[in-house]
């Protein structure tokens, strides 16, 4: 049966090269920051003043900025910082927002209008604005960038449960389940989470990118990361000034990260949710 | 019927079941109710095999599912080997359920696709905590044997089975905890005719071999007649004949009975004696409070004013316990 | 500009949108507005509590004071431009037509025009300087400051015995007042009619004084309209309409420059400055200042209370790469409490420090505080010499263990962590005495209770050296007075001077005269194309 599907999920990503592409990207994106840093001889904060503002070459793949620092180096590390503000968000706001939205499938009417109508206000605020609030509330800083995002993301990951589950619970199994006896954490875990983990796995990915993106907006206004972390949004910030003067590498590096990071997320989320959905063309049995 | 008294296992008095009509206003609710289940009364034997038998909409399912609390009944009683079922507190009403087992009609949906044949039918006896891993796979593994699949294919999905194999591990994981007790809804409506005589000769043989005692829900009367020791008509929620399944067959009392039987094709008949009833069955709002259920069908009593004013009561009518609930019983007779 | 992103492209393009719209007065050859960008919006208009020097030079156009300092040429010109700078030895009356010092020194008399009026219409007569003299007197701010050269209580009383003349009385002789009434910030304020218009709030962003230009419009951080004030009693000035747009952005900045947007603009990046070097149309005027780029330490806050301690931080400071990245060799190291243009200047006091992490390390051993250190240095959104400064003294100050955590305040947060009583953080800060005497400086610098003591650094035995000046007369005992205190200073190493300052302006091809006396449009009246 496992080998099964390992054969059919190679197949399925070898004739689609858009997935596969997004694939790639994905697992260069989560390999480099992991081991790039080890690999790489050069240090983020360096400063050589001897070579500052130094094009691309051999020795500075993606060259190096006005204090003379590694910009690959920055980059590899800023790849990580996203990475682990990604993670973190979306585990965070999968757990906070997930366990409400089944508190409030499951809690009756009144548990979930009051929960829903929560989260109604929550999701009033644009995300960025939020993620600003929270840093500025509980200080700047790059973990509370990660707060703030993980808040904001917490409307998606419930009202998506909150769905699902609705839906599920009606289903002819989840009353046999009842009929034979079972606890309701039983019928929970069992029945009705494994069956919402199609869409929450699609909404993760995609939330995976909506953070790096925001993370990357709240480093360019100045909030999240605080100098010298070399997180993306700053330096593209930073880098912005230089696009005048000619050093066009200090922006573009850092831009096109944030770029394929989001993009990648994104058509993962898509070709996932194709997947996964029994009811998509994909999947219909020929 | 068996002459001993013991006890029954399975004793129904006057339930009933309501809903409240669904376009309701919060601010205003709606005083329509449904009466699913109106007042249904019947025993059940240990060992016997006690059918519920009507056309769709006579709240048939709905009654099984009442007689297992997984709805709430609205009234009446449900005693299940002496104890009140409705009074029972949640965890108390779990532990009773190992003893009595639902199969359902939906052989497909009531089995979850995420789960392999062998998870399945082992959920119930993890449930109820009997027995540790080895025990547990030796009883699933007897029991896929005694519903015909083989343990080799245990691992599979449901999907990859076909509706009767799916409806045999239905009842594989209905029986795995051994209850006393199996409400059977419909259990063969869904498949093909074939298929329908090996998962009856299959039931049959497990209730022999392990003592079940069965309430049986369908609406083909040849099962019925087949499979079931009593029964009961129901009309709208509410019994119009019980008793023995021979006595009703060879003798109907009710209206209602003698045009199901009626419709029944039989060797031999040319089949042009059909009564044919005018109408459908609407459980809501037919005014059905007053009078009889049936009478806005019924060619017997449609124009009787005591039919529309007065209910009738289940009254003893024939041999046995055969029992009718009707102001002319016996007057619409078959051709013969 | 192939190769760029397009992210980074649309951005540019956004911004290059935004400032089209935002100023649709650009600049055209020799009529229209004469258009100048400047990077540091002021915070306030209100001359009496205005400190900076920068913040200082934008009320100029708006106020006259009594006085002024003669021009000079400035040495290194470029071609087709006449640059010239205040001569700070000599003071010339502005609104007030001359003015006498009396042999004590205790008397100043100043004789005014007569017939003047604010744009009000209120008399500019002796009442009126008089009623905005004493308002400064009586602000507790800046303004008192000024108006006592710091001699806190010196001031007797001002009085204005007939229409054109006033007399301020002193105590005691005090030759730094008439420098000080040079200042914009002891203009003469139209007092009548800030009252009428309901008091200092409303100062704070309107103009009420008798200037070469009036304030048309006004939006505080976006933009200002100064118009050329018809009843001025001087020469008219050059350019009749003047707008001022506030960018902050460096970028935004740059860009405009180069499309030459901008007639004047002010307040750029150095490395920006570099870059526009030989660009066509463009010029770039040089100018050595003393004012300099400084890492003021905390002194009363530990562990910058430590003198060892704060010794190591200035021998971990790298400060020739900061000259070449940060400054691009607009600058001059020295380490001292004076910067090299400065009068009181000696080579051998003050010459610059070296980097040395090794002696740093052994430094901070002595100094027996315990690393790590975490401390905060401030520095002010806008500035981008600053925020390099900043994160090149966060890199070498980690290696002996002192972790600065960078925090970025908008004008008014700096202004108030700057004004501040003690300080508790570093602040890179960009200043200087804007009156060009070793006295005025450590006045303000150096005694433990000013208030705009920038490290508040205290030394009884500096303060007590200061005290002795008022005595000395002659010059070479100055000098050894001012050596003495330097030699103090330089042991106790209470700031870091990054470097002293040369400023640059870029100004478009078709600019002809351009004065420099301090940050931002000062003696507006001077420029013109």
């Amino acid at each position: 049966m496992k080998r099964d599907w390992g054969r059919t999920a190679l197949r399925r990503v070898w004739a689609d090269k858009v997935f596969a592409l997004a694939l790639l990207i994905a697992a260069l994106l989560i390999l480099g920051p992991l081991l790039g840093p080890s690999l790489w001889p050069l240090s983020p904060l360096d400063m050589d003043f001897g070579a500052p503002l130094a094009a691309p070459s051999l020795a500075h793949p993606m060259g190096t900025d006005s204090n003379g620092r590694d910009v690959f180096a920055r980059f590899l590390t800023g790849a990580r910082i996203s990475l682990a503000v990604g993670a973190v968000v979306v585990l965070a706001g999968l757990i906070v927002g997930g366990t409400i939205g089944v508190v409030a499938g499951l809690g009756g009417r009144i548990a979930d209008s009051i929960l829903m109508r929560l989260i109604d206000a929550l999701a009033a605020f644009p995300p960025l604005i939020l993620a600003m609030a929270v840093t500025v509330a509980l200080g700047v800083g790059l973990k509370t960038a990660a707060i703030g995002i993980a808040l904001s993301s917490v409307p998606f990951f419930a009202r998506l449960m909150r769905g699902d589950i609705l839906r599920i619970k009606t289903l002819p199994f989840v009353e046999a389940s009842v009929a034979m006896g079972a606890k309701r954490s039983r019928i929970v875990g069992r029945h009705l989470l494994p069956h919402t983990t199609p869409t929450m796995l699609v909404q993760c990915a995609s939330v995976f990118g909506y953070a790096i993106l925001t993370l990357a907006g709240l480093g360019f206004i100045g909030l999240g990361a605080q100098i010298p972390e070399p997180e993306w949004g700053a330096m593209i910030t930073d880098g912005l000034q230089y696009a005048l003067t000619g050093q066009w590498w200090l922006a573009l590096f850092p831009g096109l990260g944030v770029l394929l990071a989001v993009v990648a997320a994104n058509l993962l989320a898509d070709r996932l949710e194709e997947t996964l959905n029994p009811r998509s063309a994909r999947n219909q049995v020929r | 019927m068996s002459p001993e008294t013991a006890t029954p296992l399975l004793i129904v008095d006057r339930l009933e079941k309501s809903f409240a009509a669904r376009n309701s206003n919060p601010f205003k609710p709606s005083r329509e109710k449904l009466r699913a289940v109106d007042g249904i009364s019947f025993t059940v034997e240990r060992g016997e095999t006690f059918g519920l038998v009507g056309e769709s909409g006579c709240g048939k399912s709905t009654a099984a599912r009442a007689i297992l609390r997984l709805v709430e009944p609205t009234g009446g009683r449900v005693s299940f080997d002496g104890i009140d079922i409705a009074g029972l507190a949640p965890e108390p009403m779990r532990k009773l359920r190992r003893r009595m087992q639902m199969v359902f009609q939906d052989s497909t949906g009531t089995l979850d696709p995420r789960m392999s044949v062998r998870d399945l039918v082992e959920e119930p006896l993890i449930v109820h905590g009997l027995g540790d891993a080895a025990a547990r796979r030796a009883k699933v593994d007897a029991m896929l044997e005694l519903v015909g699949i083989r343990p080799e294919f245990a691992t599979r999905k449901p999907h990859q089975f076909s509706g009767g194999q799916r409806q045999r591990i239905g009842i594989a994981r209905a029986l795995v905890l051994e209850p006393e007790l199996v409400v059977l809804d419909e259990p063969i409506s869904a498949l093909d005719v074939s298929v329908q005589a090996q998962i009856l000769n299959l039931l049959k043989d497990l209730q022999e071999r392990l003592g079940l005692s069965y309430v049986f829900i369908v609406h083909d009367l040849t099962v019925a007649e087949f499979f079931c020791d009593r029964l009961a008509v129901l009309y709208l929620g509410q019994v119009m004949e019980s008793g023995a399944a021979s006595e009703l067959f060879s003798n109907p009392q009710h209206p209602y009975t003698v045009s199901l039987l009626s419709a029944v094709p039989r060797v031999g008949t040319k089949g042009s004696n059909r009564i044919i009833l005018e109408g459908e069955v609407s459980p809501l709002g037919s005014g059905a409070s007053t009078g009889c259920a049936f009478r806005a069908r019924c060619p017997v009593g449609r124009d009787r004013p005591i039919c529309a004013s007065d209910r009738p009561v289940l009254a003893p009518r024939g041999t046995g316990d055969h029992t009718v609930a009707c102001h002319f019983p016996g007057e619409l007779r078959a051709a013969p | 500009m192939s190769g760029i992103s397009a992210r980074v492209r649309a951005r540019a393009l956004a911004i290059a949108l935004a400032a089209t719209a935002a100023s649709p007065f650009a600049a055209n050859a020799a009529e229209g507005p004469f258009v100048i960008n400047y990077s540091l919006p002021p915070p306030t208009l209100d001359p009496t509590i205005v400190c900076d020097i920068a913040d200082n030079g934008f009320l100029a156009p708006l106020y006259t004071p009594l006085l002024r300092y003669e021009t000079k040429a400035v040495a290194k010109a470029p071609e087709g431009v006449e640059v010239t700078t205040e001569d700070t030895t000599k003071i010339v009356g502005y609104l007030a037509e001359s003015f006498t010092v009396s042999e004590d020194g205790k008397v100043l008399t100043f004789k005014l025009r007569d017939g003047l009026k604010f744009p009000s219409g209120n008399p500019l007569d002796a009442a009126a300087v008089k009623a905005s003299l004493e308002q400064a007197w009586k602000s507790g701010t800046c303004g008192t400051y000024f108006l006592e050269a710091a001699q806190f209580g010196n001031t007797e009383t001002i009085e204005a015995p007939d229409a054109t003349t006033v007399v301020i009385r002193l105590k005691r002789g005090e030759p730094l007042l008439a420098h000080a009434l040079t200042q914009p910030n002891l203009g003469i304020v139209d007092v009548k009619a800030v009252e009428a218009n309901g008091g200092k709030a409303w100062l704070a962003g309107h103009a009420a004084g008798s200037g070469p230009y009036l304030l048309a419009d006004y939006q505080p951080g976006v933009r200002a309209i100064l118009k050329a004030n018809p009843d001025f009693f001087g020469a008219a000035p050059r350019e009749k309409e003047v707008i001022v747009n506030f960018i902050t952005d460096n970028a935004t900045l740059l860009l405009q420059a180069r499309n030459k947007q901008a007639d004047v603009t002010l307040g750029l990046s150095k490395a920006s400055v570099e870059s526009l070097k030989g660009a066509d149309g463009l010029k770039i005027i040089e100018v050595p200042t003393s004012r300099w780029q400084m890492i003021a330490l905390p002194n009363q806050t530990a562990p910058f209370d430590n003198a060892k301690f704060r010794e190591a931080l200035s021998y971990a400071t790298p400060y020739d790469a900061i000259l070449k990245n940060v400054a691009h060799g607009y600058g001059e190291l020295f380490f001292g409490p004076y910067p090299p243009q400065f009068p009181a200047f000696n080579p051998e006091i003050g010459a610059p420090r070296a980097y040395d992490l090794a002696k740093a390390k052994a430094l901070i051993a002595e100094s027996g505080v315990k690393t790590p250190v975490a401390a905060e240095i401030i520095i002010r959104e806008g500035q981008n010499d600053q925020e390099q400064i900043a994160t090149i003294a966060q890199a070498a100050w980690s290696q002996i263990g002192v972790n600065l955590t960078i925090r970025k305040l908008p004008a008014s947060g700096y202004q108030e962590a700057v004004g501040a009583k003690t300080k508790t953080a570093a602040i890179v800060r960009f200043d200087g005495p804007s009156v060009d005497d070793p006295a005025w400086l450590l006045d303000y610098d150096l005694r433990c209770a000013s208030a705009y003591n920038t490290s508040n650094y205290c030394s009884k035995d500096a303060e007590a050296l200061l005290d002795t000046r008022h005595g000395l007369t002659r010059d070479a005992d100055r000098q050894a007075l001012w050596d003495k205190i330097a030699k103090i200073w330089v042991a106790d190493a209470p700031r870091i001077p990054v470097y002293a300052d040369v400023y640059t302006a870029v100004v478009s091809a078709d600019v002809k005269d351009w004065h420099f006396a301090q940050d931002g449009p000062f003696d507006l009246n001077a420029w013109g194309r």
